[in-house]
């Protein structure tokens, strides 16, 4: 009977401890936050609702404008900076605050 | 009338306006949570608490939009029917809540935990002092300048503390440990305090001038603070120690078959106060005397539940000047006390081995002679 060959071992994956130790990006902790949860979009950090209608919702994240594109889009609650928003959503727009319109 | 519970209420609101929205974001800063938030044609419908309602009329007023309350929704409609006809209950437990609160700053029993029996009069007394009984509102202060009186004036405690929680005072102490500093002896010699026989010879520091078994006389040294080395020089050392002599010595005391002395008459009075949450009842007795003092404080119990009040009792035990009559044994029995209390006082550490007594009577006195025989520490600094 032949002596089994041992099995090659796979080389195993390091983490990269430079990669995981690093800095966040600069901004991180100042982007907006989103988080859809089926019908409904939880914002965090909002600061102001600069328009609101059915088919739009505009807020203002700090240097971020969010718009949500919709149909039938409301606001089931808003207290402090925290804003959860429902409807069909179409399209979601991030622009700065800072940026010139194009237009 | 209809009973209007805006705390419990749920409010649907309509506000119109000029830019409708920055009323949102105005109220979503006050902290007002705004819940199903619908666009209108001239402008917003949202759900909010009956709770903010003032706020929100109060943000309208003062940004110029039109506040319309379109719904309510109450605690219900068989909530709203009991606090109608029954306003007693709302009004009994808002009572309540309030009593929990006054009343739970009241001490309503004090709790001396593992401390020993024979020191929590002195304790309570020492509280007693400090203005703080059953009963008693106890604030911050009070029971810090408690603490501290306790801390100060106690011998008996190392360490005291007093914690006040849901209207217990509970007593936390241990006991002081006392650690002596012995001081260096100063540099003199140790002499026989009276003639004995020397049966041991316990110096710690100095130069032994005796040994066991010698007679000394009074006066006689017993350790030197100094003695010369082999040159000559003089080596200083303070003597210190216990030399146990074996010592005959005699004592004389007399007793009067009468004697004037301030005794118990029988009589007493009580003095009764109970302390009750802010104010107090003194039963005064109606012949107030004189004499010893003994005060108990009683904590106000209804079975097992303490109250927050207390009683405190003031027993006063006549005493007045009165001429006593001894027996002739009771004389001589205290002739011969005394000459052992001259003994004691004398050499505190005494050991009796033997005593003669002789007692003669002599014109109402009794006279006790006795001779003891004894060992004790006989000496003493110069």
């Amino acid at each position: 009977m032949k002596p089994k060959k041992p099995r090659p071992r796979k080389p195993r994956e390091r983490p990269d401890l430079r990669r995981l130790a690093a800095p966040p990006p600069a901004d991180f902790y100042r982007l907006p936050e989103l988080e859809l949860r089926g019908g409904n979009l939880l914002t965090d950090g909002c600061r102001r609702v600069l328009d609101f209608t059915p088919q739009r919702i505009c807020l203002d994240m700090g240097d971020t404008l969010v718009t949500l594109y919709g149909a039938d889009l409301r606001i089931e609650s808003f207290a402090g900076k925290r804003l959860i928003a429902a409807g069909r959503f179409a399209r979601i727009e991030l622009r700065s605050k800072w940026e010139v319109p194009q237009e | 009338m209809r009973l209007q519970f805006w705390a419990a209420d749920t409010l649907r609101f309509s506000v119109t306006g000029p830019q409708p929205h920055r009323f949102l974001n105005r109220a979503a800063a006050a902290g007002v949570r705004l819940r199903r938030v619908r666009w209108q044609r001239d402008g917003y419908a949202a759900t909010v608490s009956g709770a903010d309602r003032r706020r929100l009329e109060k943000i309208a007023r003062d940004g110029g939009w039109t506040l319309a309350v379109t719904a309510r929704r109450g605690p219900g409609k068989h909530t709203e029917r009991l606090l109608q006809s029954r306003p007693g209950l709302a009004a009994g437990a808002v009572l309540f809540l309030l009593l929990v609160r006054t009343l739970g700053g009241l001490v309503w029993c004090i709790d001396f935990g593992a401390m020993d029996p024979g020191l929590q009069p002195a304790m309570r007394q020492l509280l007693a002092d400090c203005g703080i009984h059953e009963g008693v509102l106890l604030t911050k202060p009070l029971l810090q300048t408690a603490q501290a009186q306790a801390l100060r004036r106690s011998e008996v405690f190392g360490w005291v503390s007093l914690n006040f929680t849901g209207g217990c005072l509970a007593i936390e102490s241990t006991p002081s440990q006392t650690q002596t500093v012995r001081e260096p002896p100063p540099r003199q010699g140790l002499y026989a305090s009276a003639d004995g026989e020397i049966l041991a010879v316990e110096i710690e520091s100095g130069f032994a001038a005796v040994t066991v078994g010698q007679t000394v006389a009074r006066g006689q040294l017993l350790a030197a603070a100094e003695r010369l080395d082999r040159k000559g020089n003089a080596v200083p050392q303070g003597a210190g120690g216990r030399v146990i002599a074996r010592v005959q010595k005699h004592y004389t005391a007399s007793q009067s078959l009468t004697a004037e002395t301030s005794a118990y008459t029988g009589r007493s009075s009580v003095q009764t106060t109970l302390y009750l949450p802010w104010r107090s009842y003194t039963d005064e007795p109606e012949d107030p005397l004189t004499g010893i003092t003994q005060t108990d404080w009683l904590p106000v119990q209804l079975g097992r539940l303490a109250l927050p009040a207390s009683l405190c009792r003031v027993t006063t035990w006549e005493q007045l000047p009165d001429t006593v009559q001894y027996s002739e044994a009771a004389a001589a029995a205290l002739a011969l006390r005394a000459c052992r209390a001259a003994l004691l006082a004398q050499f505190p550490d005494a050991v009796i081995e033997a005593e003669q007594r002789e007692i003669s009577a002599q014109e109402g006195a009794e006279t006790a002679a006795v001779t003891y025989i004894f060992t004790a520490n006989i000496a003493a600094p110069p």
